[in-house]
């Protein structure tokens, strides 16, 4: 994007007196006398006038032209600068709470293994230095206690990191335990990851990594998935909303409207997944043939051997699912159970 | 010519008035990025016509002002010639 000034507002409002100036200089210029009708003057004047006038007429039309052309151009950009900037901040409040998931807990667990190896390394450093005398004349020698301080003195450290690194001793789990904080923020971050999952898994299924043949179906179904196991993690995680029928009913609605999509895009990957589970598309073979109509009808009509195949799918295609989508798949056979709770994700059961 | 001088000034100053409104809020924003230099300079040089014309209209007027003064001034030496005894 092409910042041209600051602020559309700005840019706006210039854009505005440009090329409201236009029309203004387009009367000043035809109110400029035309030579024929300029009043009697001297020979010498009358040529410098006329020049004159000649001169300030085509600078005015040249103004004007240029007032209503940059200033169209101004009011374009500004145009398209505000929509940008609306374009920006809208991003930016939706890409948040995805950035806080996709990042942080990469993050989190980077700063959590640096801070570990770094403790550790801390206590190399510790044994290295106070270990000798230690092993020769005791913990509570003298020549023990100089090498503590002649460590404490070579390494300066809060003594609440000295403590952590000696009562760890070494010992990598006790590093993690101390800590805490990191775990407390990653639980934080984690209830992001239902909202994300929702949002990740709509998108995900609108535009699936394969746009044909059974590598869609395979990307579509584990989105279709992702959202229907958010929604429910959402709920489980949030009791409050379960309270709320709406909100149920919409998770259920993902995936039937998703059901219905894949069933007629692509009946004969569903019947392979489906037949591999069980006998509902032998035993409902007009699914297949009918129009989209139908589709939705025996969708909604057979949501829960729907929402099993789709999970079955998404299970089956393990190779196919990325380790994202596969984590939070894991989540929705008991997200599906949640919502539609008659399903037994395993088996095949009838509505 | 006095009349004209008159138009030419208002005219004039109409013409100025436009720049007055614009310039100052132009010079105010900052340009930046490939367009910038572009848009500078075609504000720039809109600018310059700009006052240029009112420039023009202003020294036209002056000349046409001057000219009837002349011209006044002419006419009363003739007639003072054609009353002189």
């Amino acid at each position: 994007m092409t910042r041209v000034a600051g602020i559309p507002a700005e840019l706006q409002a210039l854009a505005a007196i440009l090329v409201g100036s236009a029309p203004e200089l387009d009367v000043a210029a035809a109110s400029l006398a035309s030579a024929a009708s300029l009043p009697p003057m001297p020979a010498g004047v009358a040529a410098q006038v006329e020049s004159a006038l000649d001169e300030a007429r085509n600078l005015i039309v040249r103004a004007s032209q240029t007032a209503a052309g940059e200033g169209e151009d101004l009011r374009r950009r500004g145009l398209w600068l505000e929509i940008a900037d609306r374009l920006h901040r809208s991003w930016e409040a939706v890409a948040a709470p995805f950035g806080l998931v996709a990042t942080s807990n990469d993050t989190l667990d980077l700063a959590t293994e640096w801070r570990v190896s770094r403790l550790m390394k801390t206590w190399n450093a510790y044994e290295d230095a106070v270990g000798p005398a230690v092993a020769a004349e005791g913990p509570t020698s003298l020549a023990a206690l100089d090498a503590k301080l002649g460590f404490q003195e070579s390494n300066p450290m809060a003594p609440a990191r000295f403590a952590t690194v000696l009562e760890g001793a070494g010992d990598e789990g006790s590093y993690l335990e101390s800590l805490g904080s990191l775990a407390g923020i990653g639980e934080t971050v984690g209830k992001f990851t239902p909202i994300g999952g929702v949002f990740g898994g709509v998108v995900g299924f609108i535009y699936p990594k394969n746009r044909t043949g059974t590598y869609m179906y395979v990307d579509r179904a584990a989105a279709a998935g992702t959202t229907a196991g958010s929604i429910g993690l959402l709920l489980a995680s949030t009791p409050a909303l379960a309270a709320v029928p709406v909100v149920g009913e919409v998770a259920l609605a993902v995936v039937v409207v998703a059901g219905a999509w894949e069933l007629w895009e692509n009946k004969d990957e569903i019947a392979r997944i489906a037949v591999a589970g069980g006998k509902f598309v032998a035993n409902h073979p007009y699914v297949l043939a009918g129009p989209p109509g139908i589709a939705v009808h025996e969708a909604w009509k057979y949501r829960k051997p729907i929402a099993h195949a789709l999970v079955s799918a998404a299970d089956t295609d393990k190779d196919l699912a990325d380790d994202g989508a596969k984590t939070i798949l894991s989540g929705a056979k008991s997200a599906l159970e949640h919502v539609v709770p008659h399903v037994h994700v395993g088996g095949l059961s009838t509505p | 010519m006095r009349d004209l001088a008159r138009a030419l000034r208002q005219t004039a100053a109409s013409v100025a008035a436009c720049d007055s409104s614009v310039w100052p809020k132009a010079t105010s924003l900052t340009f930046t990025g490939p367009a910038a230099d572009r848009l500078q300079h075609a504000l720039g040089d809109w600018h310059g016509d700009v006052v240029s014309a009112a420039n023009l209209l202003g020294d036209a007027a002056d000349l046409l002002l001057r000219a009837a003064a002349e011209l006044d001034e002419e006419r009363a030496r003739l007639a003072r010639l054609a009353h002189r005894p």
